[in-house]
C-alpha cells in the first residue's frame, strides 16, 4: 500500500544538517553572514516593542546558519531567543525541534538523566508553540 | 493474626482505591529514576491530588450531561451524543469504578511499548500521555464488557494498547516522512487511522503528480484566533448547542429542570458547567501525568536509546500550517454531515466534537495534502470528519448498556481497539 510513498521518501529534503558537506568557502562566507546578523542584532535596542519582530528573525537567521555550520548549542541558543522575541513556525522551529531531539538522543546515548529530562521538556514546550504559531500566524 | 489484619486492610482498603494506586505507579516511577525523598512524595501526592481533581471534573460533566440528554430527548425525540473521550474517561474512572484497572493497563501499554521498542526493529516509543491514558480507558471498558476481570483484564489491555502504541506511529511515518522530511520523529496520536483514512480518500479522489497544488501555496484567512483557547472554542459550540435544544424542549418541560431559575438561562450555565468540567478535568489529568509521564519516558529512553519520539500532533501542525485549517474547516463539514445522515440509518445523533474537529481534523488535513493536494484535502477532511463520526456512534449502544450517560469515546484508534473486544474477542470469549 505505502509503495506509492516510498518513491519519494529518498527525494526528502534532508534536515541534519551535514558539517562534512560544506566546503571551505562555504563555511566562510556563513561565518561571515554570522557576523554580519550579530552585528546587525547590536544594533537594534532589544526592550524596544517596535524591534521585537526583526530581532527574532535576526535571532531566527543566526540560529539557521549555526545550525549549517554544526554549532549546535549556539544554534540553539539563538533559536530559543527567537523564539523568545516573537513566536513563529517557519525553519527555525523545525531546525530547533530536530536539534532537540538530537540533543535528547545523545542524552539517551550517554544514560544522563537531568539532559533526557531537559529535552524531553522542551520538546513538549514546542508543542505549545506549535499550536500557538499555527493559529495566529502573521506571514 | 494482627498482621493479617494491616495485610487485609491494606488490600482492601488502600491497594483498591484507583488514586492511591496511580500514585503509586508514579512514586515507582520516580523512585526508579532515583529521585530525591522530596521529590518522590511531592510527585506521588501531586499525582494523587491530579486523580481527585480528574474526579471532580468528571462529576460536573456528568452532570451537564445528564440535563443535556434529558432535553434533546425530549426536544428532538432521539439520542443526542456528545462526543468526548473526557467524559468516558472520567465516568469509568469513577462512576463505573475502573479507576484502578485503567491505572494499572496504562501501566502495562507503557510497558509493552518499551519492550516492542527495544526488541524489534520498530522503534516507536509513544510519547503522549494523555492518549495512552484514553487507549487504557477504552481496553479496560471493552476488556470489561467482554467479561474480562483482573489481571487479565490489564494484561491484555497492555497487549492492545502496546501494539498500537507502535503500529500507529508506525503506519504513519511514511507520510510523516514526507511532511517533515526526516525520520527522526514520529506522530503519537491516537486517530492515526482517520488520518490515513483521510490520505485513502485523498489519493482516490485528489489530486496526482504535476496537476498536485498544495493549499500551502495559498493565502487563507487569518480569523481563527478563537481557537487560540481551547475552552472557549468549546464553548462556542457548547452554549448554542444546549439553547437551542432547551428551546425545542420547550419551557414547560425546562422549568421542570430548572426550578425557578429561566430554562433557557439555566440551559446556558448548564453549558458553561460542561466547559467547566472539562477544563477541571484536564486540569486533573495534566496533574496527574506531569509526574508519571517524564518519569517513565526518562526510563524508556534510556532502554531504548535509538527511540523514535512517537509526539502529539500539534508538533506537526508547522510542517503544513494551512492545510490545518483546511482540514479542521472540512472535517468539521464532514461530522455535520454525519450528525444528521446517521440518524436515518438508525444510528444515534452524534454532535460535533470541536476539540477533536481542530486536532484530529488539523492533523488529518495535513495527510490529505501531503497525498493528494488541495482537492485531496477537502474531499478526503470531509470524509474524515463523517468517519470520525460514525466509529464513535457504533459504540453508543455498548456504552449505554454499561450506564454511560449521553457520551461517546472520539480519538477512533481507541474506538477501533474497543471494536476488536466488542466484535472479535467478546463472541470468541462467549463461545468458550
Amino acid at each position: 500500500m505505502f509503495d506509492f510513498f516510498k518513491k519519494k521518501e529518498k527525494e526528502s529534503v534532508n534536515t541534519d544538517y551535514s558539517k562534512d558537506e560544506l566546503s571551505n568557502n562555504e563555511r566562510e562566507s556563513i561565518a561571515q553572514k554570522i557576523e554580519e546578523i550579530k552585528i546587525t542584532i547590536q544594533e537594534l535596542e532589544p526592550d524596544d516593542v517596535a524591534n521585537q519582530g526583526s530581532l527574532a528573525i535576526l535571532h531566527e537567521k543566526l540560529g539557521l546558519n549555526y545550525a549549517k555550520l554544526g554549532q549546535n548549542d549556539e544554534a540553539i541558543d539563538s533559536l530559543e531567543k527567537s523564539l523568545a522575541f516573537e513566536i513563529s513556525i517557519n525553519d527555525g522551529y523545525k531546525t530547533l525541534m530536530n536539534l532537540y531531539n538530537q540533543k535528547r538522543a545523545e542524552a539517551a546515548r550517554n544514560k544522563n538523566d537531568i539532559e533526557i529530562e531537559k529535552y524531553m521538556n522542551k520538546m513538549d514546550e514546542m508543542r505549545q508553540i506549535a499550536k500557538k504559531g499555527t493559529i495566529s500566524r502573521k506571514n | 493474626m494482627i498482621k493479617m489484619e494491616i495485610v487485609n486492610f491494606i488490600i482492601e482498603n488502600i491497594l483498591t482505591q484507583a488514586s492511591i494506586t496511580i500514585a503509586l505507579i508514579a512514586m515507582l516511577g520516580l523512585i526508579l529514576q532515583k529521585k530525591s525523598v522530596g521529590q518522590v512524595i511531592s510527585g506521588t501526592f501531586k499525582t494523587l491530588l491530579g486523580f481527585q481533581v480528574l474526579s471532580a471534573g468528571s462529576g460536573i460533566i456528568v452532570g451537564s450531561l445528564t440535563y443535556f440528554g434529558k432535553i434533546f430527548t425530549k426536544g428532538f425525540k432521539m439520542q443526542g451524543i456528545i462526543p468526548s473521550i473526557e467524559a468516558i474517561n472520567g465516568q469509568a474512572m469513577n462512576e463505573l469504578g475502573l479507576g484502578r484497572d485503567i491505572a494499572l493497563t496504562f501501566l502495562a501499554i507503557f510497558i509493552v511499548n518499551i519492550l516492542i521498542a527495544r526488541f524489534t526493529k520498530w522503534k516507536y516509543i509513544f510519547l503522549t500521555g494523555q492518549a495512552i491514558l484514553w487507549m487504557a480507558t477504552m481496553t479496560t471498558i471493552f476488556g470489561y464488557f467482554s467479561g474480562l476481570r483482573g489481571i487479565v483484564l490489564i494484561i491484555v489491555g497492555g497487549l492492545i494498547g502496546g501494539f498500537f502504541a507502535v503500529a500507529m506511529p508506525a503506519i504513519a511515518q511514511p507520510i510523516i516522512r514526507k511532511v517533515t522530511g526526516s525520520n527522526d520523529i514520529a506522530l503519537g496520536h491516537f486517530c492515526t487511522i482517520g488520518y490515513l483514512f483521510e490520505s485513502g480518500v485523498a489519493w482516490l479522489f485528489g489530486e496526482r503528480g504535476e496537476k498536485k497544488k498544495s493549499i500551502e501555496d495559498i493565502n487563507l484567512p487569518k480569523s481563527f484566533e478563537f481557537l487560540q483557547d481551547t475552552y472557549l472554542s468549546v464553548m462556542v459550540v457548547m452554549v448554542p448547542l444546549y439553547i437551542i435544544t432547551a428551546l425545542f424542549a420547550g419551557e414547560k418541560f425546562g422549568s421542570t429542570l430548572s426550578g425557578s431559575q429561566n430554562y433557557v438561562m439555566f440551559a446556558f450555565l448548564q453549558a458553561i458547567q460542561f466547559v467547566v468540567g472539562v477544563y477541571v478535568l484536564l486540569a486533573g489529568v495534566r496533574l496527574l501525568l506531569g509526574e508519571i509521564v517524564p518519569a517513565f519516558r526518562g526510563i524508556a529512553m534510556k532502554l531504548v536509546p535509538d527511540a523514535i519520539p512517537a509526539l502529539d500532533c500539534p508538533v506537526f501542525f508547522p510542517y503544513s500550517p494551512n492545510a490545518v485549517i483546511l482540514g479542521f474547516i472540512t472535517t468539521t463539514i464532514g461530522t455535520v454531515i454525519a450528525m444528521f445522515v446517521l440518524p436515518v440509518f438508525g444510528l444515534a445523533m452524534i454532535l460535533p466534537g470541536m476539540l477533536t474537529n481542530f486536532f484530529a481534523g488539523g492533523t488529518a488535513g495535513i495527510f490529505g495534502n501531503a497525498v493528494g493536494g488541495r482537492r485531496g484535502a477537502v474531499i478526503g477532511g470531509i470524509a474524515h470528519g463523517f468517519f470520525i463520526t460514525l466509529l464513535p456512534a457504533l459504540l453508543v449502544t455498548i456504552f449505554n448498556s454499561m450506564g454511560f450517560v449521553n457520551a461517546t469515546a472520539t480519538d477512533v484508534d481507541t474506538i477501533v481497539a474497543a471494536l476488536l473486544y466488542a466484535w472479535i474477542l467478546s463472541p470468541i470469549l462467549k463461545h468458550i
